[in-house]
């Protein structure tokens, strides 16, 4: 049977009915209709999906979505806007981390909360937040140069 | 497909009464972190899921002299770092480290992860090797099951219908003269461990083993005891010697696994006796440092 | 110039980070529905009976579709042996044998449970050598001789009942090297290698939305390669004239040659069409993974005839592609993969003999190399063999042997704009050739290893655009080239900035759709930036030479006396004799603006024919549209306990004869190496014996992560630029390149590092351990 789902996404609410069977991924996608958030692997293992959830990464297809009932969410859609990328998302773009684009905004979720808590990684911090986000382009190089470029622009200041 | 319905329980005792009304139908949800893939895939078809999410009281890590108590709410990343707290949890600290990624260890409850009883556990292994035990609660009472005796089989538990998994007790020991350590293999970060080994070492100022306690992991469908190997070792003086090498022939030469599609049945023969002695020495320097 | 050759950001970059690109997943349509497929069990079964009468009744449960829903056609690239739902026999496990359209993916999932399909096992076959015998135990396809096939194989006496494919190549007197190098006390080198099981794995998932029109016009989304193969295929499953099917390509998630065909999409459209109701098909991952085409293995087995100088005089190779129940996007494989028996080396005498045949597993597919990536394996590892055999240096005994600028392969391929020397050279500068790794502790061993690739082009092929102009001067260039991920879009536009001397935010592109752009064949065979971008570049130049024209009479000019660029029209020589774009439109009352006389549409064609190769001999003329040269080193460290691998250091130096964007290279260049180390050392379809794929999962079967990479520092991409005289500014492709000698330089720096070989890919930790333990056991693993 259906629930009712309250979540808070991207500073708006949302209320939909949801099985409980269905994960926050498919509340995401399909119940509230962000798609940015993807899903590829149905395993846990790949990280497309990932989110915020009170400020902690998640994978969205590993939590149901009555788990995060009255929680809030940060996905994609709110990190940046096109007029106003985040520099993270600015910087994916400047260092080439971005090829087919279906794993990028789980990667850049687990970016933003790595500097969000370490303002200052080094490499082996970011190739251990990485652990969790696979990527076919293979990107993980340029990756962690943009990564790394905005905690040395930090520095710099 | 069957209509699920979505409990929330507040109290330990209001979830064993839902368990125990609902009987095999009930899943209790704890971080979800395995159970919404089940669900999703279709793979589980339960009546009710019976989420902990709002119970109270599961979630503190507290130390007697008896040993530490760890609430099966607790998360796998609070357990990084919370041996500088407890450092009786080292070795299942460090090993927390490497399972599965941040997203998951976020809310991966460590009751969930033994209670999925994955035979390439890590936690099962370290829990072995740390002599633990877990409370399980129902509504008509409690028992205190040993880790040996609570995973089964692959996938399999002791857990009784009614029965909620509240606390892990890993029993103290003497810091000054014993140590853990856990070595695991994987064939890519963030994965499964192909093999895993947990060493308990406590020696005497001498270097000989008081105690021993050496658990395979992911070579039978729980964590095995590799009994040859420490016999090798109790009684024996190990520092300086070719003993652990001796142990880990032994225990290679004990273990039977069967292979999978990622490892074979020899190589991971092998593994046990490369981490066993690895996993030996790190115990032993710890020990005797 | 001042675009082209400027790592400009990809354009569509924004709304990739924004999470607002629309990948095929996300399609939603009104009344949309949703699409599983019912899959074989068995890898090989005759079908006596299907009952879809439960599924039907299922609630929510809209349209369920078997093969007497279909037309009777059988479908394939070049041996038209397939159906789209299996007809009369299953030939791998995973086969479509029926679908279900349904409200939810749950009920369509719970639907097809509900079928229930009375099978006759038959016994499977799975070992390519007893598939290519004569008298086979098992024949996969009784009716082979009937089928249509569009491609003339090798002649034979007696053709293996489960033989789809056979190429031969006879070039010079292959018995006479071999005597000459016996005679001399040469040497011959003779080693038999295996490829593994690889697929593309894409992060987006094969999939596709079907929409009927009430005329009867069918529209698929689908992210694919090429939207036009799609229409035809989609057309001739369903019996269609191609002018009644419209493919749009959506944002792709990844496709490294896995999404050439959208057999999924066909099933979609037929669903659609009998539930009335637009219908959405996503593969799960387990069905991407273990059903759709995937990089099949090769057996190679090679014997060299080198001079005790070191110089290869002769070759001899027989090879097998170990096909699956259908000859599917592999069918050229046996061909194409020959370019590299030469690959960049002369050759006096090549003999090669190489076959393709049915099994019952997945079918061969494309992934990124056809062929060439397979057969790197082989011959670069022969190289490093025969460079230690003869005592010469790996990367001197590869130069000695090099073609120079102006020969021909032994397969008649001419060697233009030749960079092997200079990849390899300026690969081994970077790896520190010269200096020997240093020795760690036992039972860590460090080691360096190189190899020298080389990519074909396919022809005959050929792409068109069309470039419209607008009254603010900006352009808009309609194109069928698909951007994968691999920045087809960016370079393109950065074409036609540059043609037009605009700025890159003047272009706008036209994505793939056949109901708007014009012909291209395919985003794959590392040809867009190559055939696109010369078709965008006579576009445009027929787009300027329009504007020339209308601008004439307004300048008192002659039309060949002007010149179009940033927005103006002047008189070559008297840039002040100028009118602006803006000028060729006239105001129209409640219109706006609209052109004076006629739109300013550029169209143009570009196109590369090739002679068809003589499959008993293949010699002909000139076979491709061009190649590239890539060189690639690594430097490795194992542990001879656990067999781990690590990458320690990884250099790519690929040739791309103008770097277009020189960032996009270096994109390729690490995700490429990337996706190449994955193949080297992790990835590896397994199957067990009823022919079921186990590791259907990205949890079990291991793309690489971001553990597997070098650090940063250790990361060097190398762009050398040797300019080819067809490619548009000189450029040549850099797509596949970049995972062509990945494996057999890491293979030979496992090699350096312990003295071992390993000939089958992949070179997991477990064959590493095992070969370590065998050469301990043979006596000589005193030290590495």
């Amino acid at each position: 049977m259906k629930y009712p789902l309250s979540l808070t996404v991207n500073d708006e609410n949302y209320d939909v009915l949801v099985e409980p069977y269905h994960t926050l991924m498919d509340a995401i996608r399909d119940g509230i209709g962000l798609t940015g958030t993807k899903c590829a692997c149905e395993d846990g293992r790949c990280g497309t999906c990932t989110v915020l959830i009170d400020g902690q990464l998640v994978k969205s297809c590993l939590m149901l979505g009555l788990q995060a009932n009255g929680k809030s969410v940060t996905t994609i859609e709110g990190m940046g806007s096109p007029d106003a990328l985040h520099p993270l998302q600015a910087a994916f773009l400047e260092h080439g981390a971005v090829q087919c684009g279906y794993c990028t905004p789980g990667m850049l979720l687990t970016a933003k909360q790595l500097l969000d808590e370490n303002p200052s990684p080094t490499e082996e911090d970011v190739r251990s937040a990485f652990v969790g986000n696979l990527c076919r382009c293979g990107v993980y190089t340029h990756a962690t140069e943009a990564i790394l470029s905005i905690a040395e622009e930090k520095e710099d200041r | 497909m069957i209509d699920c319905h979505y409990l929330e329980p507040t109290t330990v005792s209001e979830a064993c009464a839902l368990l125990a009304e609902h009987g095999d139908g009930a899943k209790v949800v704890a971080g979800g972190q395995q159970m919404s893939l089940l669900l999703r895939n279709g793979l589980i078809q339960p009546s009710h899921l019976i989420s902990i999410q709002h119970v109270s009281g599961l979630e503190d890590i507290a130390e007697s002299a008896d040993g530490v108590t760890i609430g099966a709410k607790v998360t796998l990343n609070r357990l990084i770092g919370v041996d500088n707290a407890h450092p009786t949890l080292r070795a299942l600290s460090r090993a927390v480290e490497d399972v599965a990624d941040q997203q998951i260890r976020n809310f991966a409850t460590l009751g969930g992860a033994i209670c999925e009883a994955h035979p390439a556990s890590d936690i099962n292994v370290v829990l072995s090797t740390l002599n633990a035990s877990v409370k399980l609660v129902s509504a008509s009472g409690e028992r205190v099951v040993s880790i040996d005796d609570f995973v089964t089989d692959a996938f399999a538990t002791a857990v009784r219908p009614g029965e909620l998994l509240t606390e892990v007790v890993v029993p103290s020991f003497d810091l000054t003269s014993a140590a853990a350590a856990y070595r695991r293999f994987v064939l890519r970060a963030g994965d499964y461990s192909v093999v895993g080994v947990g060493t308990f070492v406590s020696l005497d100022g001498a270097g000989s083993c008081q105690d021993v306690r050496i658990v395979v992991g992911n070579c039978s469908g729980t964590p095995a005891q590799a009994q040859e190997a420490e016999g090798r070792l109790k009684g024996h003086n190990i520092v300086g010697n070719n003993a652990l090498a001796d142990a880990g022939d032994l225990a290679a030469a004990h273990v039977a696994p069967s292979g999978d599609p990622m490892a074979s049945s020899e190589y991971k023969i092998d593994l046990v006796n490369v981490l066993t002695r690895e996993a030996l020495a790190e115990a032993v320097a710890l020990a005797t440092g | 110039m001042n675009v082209v050759g400027t790592s400009a950001k990809r354009i569509d970059g924004i709304e990739k980070v924004t999470g607002s690109a629309e990948f095929t997943t996300d399609i939603v349509l009104p009344r949309m529905i949703h699409a599983k497929v019912k899959r074989s069990p068995f890898a090989h079964a005759r079908i006596l009976g299907i009952d879809t009468s439960k599924a039907e009744q299922m609630p929510g449960v809209r349209a369920v579709i078997t093969a007497a829903d279909l037309p009777d056609i059988r479908l394939g690239i070049l041996t038209l042996d397939e159906h789209l739902l299996a007809h009369d026999k299953t030939r791998l496990v995973g086969e479509p044998v029926a679908a279900v359209a349904a409200d939810t993916p749950e009920i369509a999932r719970s639907a097809c449970e509900q079928i229930e399909v009375e099978y006759e096992e038959l016994p499977p076959l799975f070992d390519p050598e007893e598939a290519i015998r004569l008298d086979p135990p098992v024949v996969l396809h009784e009716e082979y001789e009937e089928y249509e096939k569009l491609l003339e194989i090798a002649e034979m006496d007696e053709r293996p009942p489960n033989l789809w494919q056979a190429y031969r190549i006879r070039h010079g007197d292959i018995d006479a090297a071999f005597k000459q190098v016996e005679d001399e006390g040469g040497h011959i080198i003779e080693n038999r290698y295996a490829t593994g099981y690889v697929h593309t794995a894409c992060m987006e998932p094969h999939g596709a939305v079907a929409q009927w029109s009430s005329d009867g016009t069918l529209t698929l989304w689908a992210g694919g390669q090429s939207p036009y193969i799609a229409r035809d295929g989609l057309a001739k499953a369903l019996d269609l004239s191609p002018s009644k099917v419209r493919v749009i390509v959506p944002f792709v998630g990844g496709a490294f040659g896995g999404k050439l065909t959208v057999k999924e999409g066909a099933i979609a459209a037929a669903l659609a069409r009998k539930a009335r109701r637009p219908v959405k098909i996503i593969l799960t991952r387990a069905e991407d993974l273990s059903a759709t085409a995937a990089r099949t293995p090769f057996i190679f087995d090679i014997k060299d005839a080198v001079t005790k100088e070191g110089i290869l005089i002769g070759r001899k190779v027989t090879s097998i592609l170990w096909g699956g129940g259908y000859s599917g996007e592999g069918i050229l494989k046996p061909i194409f993969s020959t370019h590299l028996y030469p690959g960049s080396y002369r050759l006096a005498a090549l003999w090669v003999d190489s076959y393709g045949v049915y099994t019952n597993r997945v079918s061969g597919g494309a992934l990124r190399g056809y062929g060439c990536a397979e057969s790197a394996w082989a011959v670069e590892t022969q190289m490093d063999i025969i460079a230690r055999e003869c005592d010469i240096d790996a990367v001197e005994l590869r130069i000695n042997n090099l073609l120079t600028e102006g020969e021909r392969t032994a397969i008649t391929m001419p060697a233009h704009a030749f960079s092997a020397h200079e990849c390899l050279t300026k690969c081994a500068d970077a790896i520190e050739w010269e200096t020997p790794s240093e020795s760690l502790e036992h039972p860590w061993y460090r080691g360096k290893g190189i190899a020298l690739g080389n990519k074909y082009s396919f022809a005959p092929t050929a792409s068109s655009t069309e470039l419209k102009v607008h009254e603010d001067a900006s352009c808009e260039l309609r194109t069928s080239a698909v951007d994968l991920g691999q920045g087809a879009y960016t370079i393109l536009t950065q074409i036609v900035a540059d043609e037009f001397g605009i700025e890159i935010d003047q272009v706008k592109l036209v994505t793939p759709d056949t109901a708007i752009t014009p012909f291209d064949h395919v985003a794959g065979s590392s040809r867009q930036t190559f055939h696109t971008g010369n078709a965008t570049r006579m576009a445009c130049d027929d787009a300027k030479r329009q504007i020339r024209e209308l601008a004439a009479p307004k300048l008192e000019a002659d039309p060949d006396d002007l010149d179009v660029s940033g927005g103006r029209i002047f008189v070559k020589g008297s840039p002040e004799r100028s009118i602006e774009v803006e000028d060729l439109f006239v105001v129209e009352m409640l219109a706006g603006k609209r052109p004076a006389d006629v739109e300013v549409i550029g169209k143009a064609t570009w196109e590369v024919t090739a002679s068809p190769h003589d499959p008993n001999t293949g010699q002909g003329e000139e076979p491709m549209a061009y190649m590239g040269h890539g060189a690639q080193a690594a430097e490795v460290e194992v542990n001879v306990e656990t067999g781990q691998v690590r990458i320690r250091k990884f250099v790519s130096a690929i040739d791309v004869g103008k770097a277009m964007n020189p960032q996009g290279v270096e994109m390729q260049n690490y995700g490429g190496g990337c996706m190449g180390i994955g193949i080297a050392l992790h990835e590896d379809m397994c199957f067990d014996a009823s022919g079921e794929m186990t590791n259907a999962s990205l949890m079990d079967y291991k793309i690489p992560s971001i553990a597997e990479m070098p650090l940063n520092e250790y990361m060097e991409s190398i762009i050398v630029e040797v300019p080819h005289q067809h490619g548009p500014y000189g450029a040549k492709g850099a797509g596949e390149i970049v995972v062509v000698p990945t494996s057999p330089a890491i293979g030979n720096a496992i090699y350096d590092a312990i003295g071992v070989r390993i000939w089958d890919q992949p070179l997991t930790p477990e064959k590493v351990v095992k070969a370590w333990k065998e050469k301990k056991a043979a006596g000589n693993g005193s030290g590495a």
